[in-house]
């Protein structure tokens, strides 16, 4: 049994798990002050300041990745395996910080708000798309984007999953953990860019047994339409390997399929 | 994390385990040949431990134990969490054959159950057993590796002394070390260390439990458990002492359930139910995993077996150069730390209640002193940083031959081993009974004081058998109740280093801020008393309650007293330390600030003004640490502190009567320099 199906199995049975303990409800999460409490959902954990300060992309500048400002990497790179990327955020000091006590720190709690602003990029998407939400599936499956079993071990939890997961129980998308890392990388962020690129190319495959399932459950019998979740959008290197190798599955698995793999990050920098 | 867990029949004893390299306990176990080897190699190696080690025998508890008969293992390796609550609740005794196999079976379907009975999602299990694991087919074999092994495992146990660390801490700990050996750049890597570990464990020199662990259940539990009553976990974190209402149950891939972790320590590294807390301190011999890894501090560890002996003559406190007060304050504290410990007060705690300005830095030179002398370890812990950044000095100048580590968060010195430790109390999560004596300052400062979390580490850093001083010039009203009711060692240093009595605060009636701030003028009271301070050269001190009055009661003074430099400053002030830089060189004269400034800063020749004072964020402490600014210095002890206020609260008359009394109690003493003139 995997480690994704184990995941599986835990949110099917309790969806709202992370809250479990929440104690202090009234502070707020970053900086302690009191909440907000008539802010939607999780943005309630949040006091007034520290609500307003959220780094809201509004309004794109480059169409491929929805970078709010002149991308050098879209215009280079020749052919992107990816429709287009969107984020919920600018990558900025306070966002860096959530997602750094999140994933590094280990900081649960920090989940539902930025499964929250996962959701609003989502809405943003969906909107720009024109998929109404009275679509009945206007995407046929979240796909996470993998980390390493050594880091999963470490960390115990891939952030990308998680967040990906609340947005599908949310939407009503099934959660696909279509893809594995075939080694174990450097740090993202310890690496130039040059060898960013470089290293990210092989490191992800399909897992042909989720692929099949994927298929499986599409709603149209000729298209379908998948959705990447990762929580940083750098220079796409890392989701654009991931749809690379996506791609490549589906093709081989289903020839004569037409698919469009879109990707929704957390935060853009 | 998971690990193996197993269960071991031998005579009229069974127990079970848990491992996380199960290779080496059925060595351990199975093949006699293998555990002597170990044995010996560590004792060889024991001796050459640089620091203090409790001399124990390993042997003990295996030659009770007798020869091992039978020993199962589980064959799919469970989480740390289950595994340490199948071996709190072995039920020990005689189990002969397959009872041994059943038993183990039917704990570990107990503790997946007791999940499902919480609500939480139970995963599919892989078909496991419990399978017998055979005898070595050449006994003895092993030795080589054992012998090679134990020297790593001896190596691990001593770096890893009086230290309480999660498996990344230990790992960085011990590559900062370069403890691999010749190859020291090489990183350390679990899968090299595990084996080491788990030996150091086996012979009861490293503790390993759960970062979050099920507290001991009391025995009448357990009895009711055994008639069929459910097992209600009570998790506890381990590092920092926080209950369940702090857990956080979330599921995790480590282990695959949905494990608990710790939020009230988070900031110091998560702290989880399936991770791993290495705790360097000796353990009962051959306990494997069973250990809970606090043991009860009612069971001190074998104090006769102590290695250095306590002294019982008096040290000569001359060389310190201290006042009568400072002396009889150190000569109480050494006499309680020399005798013999009270098997009635397992607690050992010593309140050391200095006014400010005692000069308690002085005073506990001699303590740390004797604890080197005995070839101890000492540490001194302060809620904040900017303390301990200004010990340090003070400390390497009066111990130029000890090795001294400074720790707060981000220090270099981390995974330093040293006869003196400086630390902020945060640190102290790190180490578990790692020093004979640690002293905390300023108890009564914020975080310190009110959080249990802290007071649990500090009280946890001492050895069994170690001491603990508390410092402070205004102990929290329970601890002041403790040492009036005699439940609670102390000594009073009720007069200043410089032998002067304490400034005594005038009360001032006066309106509050709020209104003084809305109207024109300032009242006469007031102008009079900062025209006074100002004509006689002194620094003034303004303290108010909100930071939102600062800058405008600053500005208004200015208006009045436009002669002179103000500034006014607080906690959201980001050139702080500039201005109180100034302030000091008398550069800014009149300095507005909050309680913010309320300790720590000692400027000569400076005055006091507490507006507000009947505010509630000014409490009878507060009081008196901001009172405790004037009179610092030898050449202007005397200084003048006001109380302005419209009304006379609780807080503010305890203050002024406890000033007095200490004025008092300095004065009957003779420790007064006025005493001296008569
Ligand atoms: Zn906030
Ligand atoms: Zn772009
Ligand atoms: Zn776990
Ligand atoms: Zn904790």
């Amino acid at each position: 049994m995997s480690v994704g199906s184990i995941l599986r199995s835990f949110r099917r049975a309790f969806p709202a798990f992370t809250a479990l303990l929440a104690a202090n409800a009234n502070a707020c999460l970053v900086c302690g002050g009191r909440c907000e409490p008539r802010q939607q959902g999780h943005f309630g954990s949040l006091c007034r300041t520290c609500f307003r300060g959220i780094p809201w992309i509004t309004r794109v500048y480059c169409l491929i990745c929805g970078r709010p400002e002149h991308c050098p990497d879209c215009v280079r790179r020749a052919r992107a395996a990816f429709v287009l990327s969107r984020s919920a955020v600018r990558y900025d000091a306070a966002i860096r910080a959530w997602i750094a006590q999140y994933k590094y720190g280990g900081n649960e709690a920090f989940e539902p708000l930025l499964g929250e602003l996962l959701t609003m990029a989502y809405r943003g998407l969906c909107a720009e798309l024109r998929l109404p939400p009275s679509m009945p599936r206007r995407f046929d499956a979240v796909i996470p984007v993998p980390v390493s079993e050594a880091r999963l071990l470490e960390r115990g939890f891939n952030q990308a999953e998680r967040l990906g997961g609340r947005l599908a129980e949310s939407e009503g998308i099934p959660l696909v953990d279509a893809l594995r890392r075939t080694r174990h990388s450097v740090k993202q962020s310890a690496k130039t860019r040059g060898a960013r690129l470089r290293d990210t190319h092989n490191l992800f495959r399909a897992d042909s047994a989720a692929v099949a399932e994927l298929l499986h459950s599409r709603s149209r019998p000729d298209s379908c339409r998948l959705l990447l979740i990762d929580d940083i959008y750098t220079t796409g290197s890392t989701v654009n390997a991931c749809a690379e190798a996506l791609a490549d599955a589906l093709r081989q698995a289903a020839p004569t399929l037409r698919f469009e793999i879109y990707c929704l990050t957390l935060a853009r920098s | 994390m998971k690990v193996v867990v197993y269960a071991v029949a031998a005579g009229k004893r069974s127990w079970a385990g848990w491992s996380l390299a199960p290779e080496i306990d059925t060595a351990y176990w199975l093949d006699p040949g293998y555990r002597a080897e170990a044995e010996l190699a560590f004792r060889e190696k024991g001796n050459d431990a640089p620091s203090r080690v409790h001399d124990r025998q390993p042997a003990a508890g295996a030659g009770e134990a007798g020869e091992a008969e039978r020993l199962v293992a589980w064959t799919e390796p469970l989480p740390l969490g289950h595994a340490l609550a199948v071996a709190e609740r072995w039920p020990g005794g005689r189990l002969p054959g397959r009872r041994l196999d059943q038993t183990l079976s039917r704990l570990i379907a107990d503790a997946w159950a007791g999940d499902a009975r919480l609500g939480l999602p139970v995963p599919r299990q892989p078909a496991a057993h419990a399978a017998h694991v055979p005898r070595a087919a050449e006994p003895g074999a092993g030795r080589a590796d054992a012998h090679a092994l134990a020297a790593r495992a001896c190596r691990a146990a001593a770096l890893l002394q009086g230290r309480a660390l999660l498996v990344s801490e230990a790992l960085a700990l011990l590559e900062a070390a370069g403890a691999a050996g010749p190859a020291g750049a090489v990183p350390a890597t679990w899968s090299a260390w595990a084996p080491a570990l788990q030996l150091a464990a086996l012979l009861g020199r490293l503790r390993l439990g759960g970062a979050v662990a099920p507290q001991p259940q009391p025995r009448l539990l357990r009895w009711r458990q055994a008639l069929g009553a459910r097992p209600r976990p009570r998790l506890r974190c381990q590092r920092c002492g926080s209950g369940t209402a702090r857990m956080r149950r979330t599921p995790c891939a480590a282990c695959g359930r949905a494990c608990a972790y710790c939020e009230a320590c988070l900031t110091m590294g998560r702290s989880r139910e399936c991770g791993l807390l290495i705790l360097g301190s000796p353990g009962s011999p051959d306990a494997g995993g069973s250990s809970p890894a606090v043991s009860p501090r009612s069971e001190p560890i074998m104090p006769a077996a102590r290695a250095m002996p306590r002294q019982a003559a008096a040290p000569d406190l001359a060389v310190w150069n201290l006042s009568p007060a400072q002396t009889a304050a150190a000569s109480a504290a050494l006499a309680y730390i020399n005798a013999p410990g009270d098997p009635r007060q397992p607690r050992r705690r010593f309140l050391l209640w200095a006014v400010t300005g005692a000069g308690k830095t002085e005073m506990i030179f001699p303590l740390i002193a004797s604890a080197l002398a005995r070839g101890g370890r000492a540490l001194i812990a302060t809620p904040r940083r900017d303390v301990v950044l200004e010990l340090d000095p003070r400390i390497r100048k009066a111990f130029p031959g000890a090795a001294v580590v400074t720790l707060y968060g981000g220090s270099e010195q981390r995974w330093e081993q040293g006869e003196i430790t400086l630390a902020t109390t945060h640190q102290l999560f790190r180490f578990r009974e790692g020093f004979d004596l640690v002293i905390v300052d300023e108890i009564d400062a914020f975080p310190y004081h009110g959080d249990p979390m802290l007071h649990f580490a500090a009280e946890n850093a001492r050895t069994p058998d170690g001491t603990h001083v508390l410092l402070s010039a205004t102990p929290p009203a329970a601890l002041r109740a403790e040492a009036r009711l005699g439940r609670l060692a102390h000594v009073r240093v009720p007069v200043r280093f410089h032998r002067h009595p304490l400034p005594v605060p005038a009360l001032l009636s006066m309106p509050p801020v709020r209104k003084l701030l809305r109207q024109r003028g300032l009242p006469r009271g007031l102008t009079s008393a900062l025209g006074r301070s100002i004509d006689r050269g002194a620094q003034l001190f303004v303290f108010v309650q909100q930071i939102r009055d600062v800058e405008p009661l600053a500005a208004k003074l200015r208006r009045f007293f436009p002669a002179i430099v103000i500034a006014g400053t607080s906690s959201q002030d980001p050139d702080r330390t500039d201005k109180v830089q100034q302030f000091r060189a008398r550069a800014i004269r009149l300095l507005v600030t909050t309680t913010i400034l309320e300790r720590g800063v000692t400027v000569p020749k400076s005055d006091v003004f507490i507006l507000d004072a009947d505010g509630r964020l000014f409490d009878e402490a507060s009081l008196i640490q901001m009172a405790g600014r004037a009179g610092r210095s030898k050449d202007d002890p005397a200084g003048n502190v006001y109380f302005c206020a419209p009304e006379r609260t609780r807080a503010q008359t305890s203050a002024i009567a406890q000033i007095r009394s200490m004025n008092r109690i300095a004065r009957r003493h003779g420790y007064l320099i006025e005493n001296e003139r008569r």
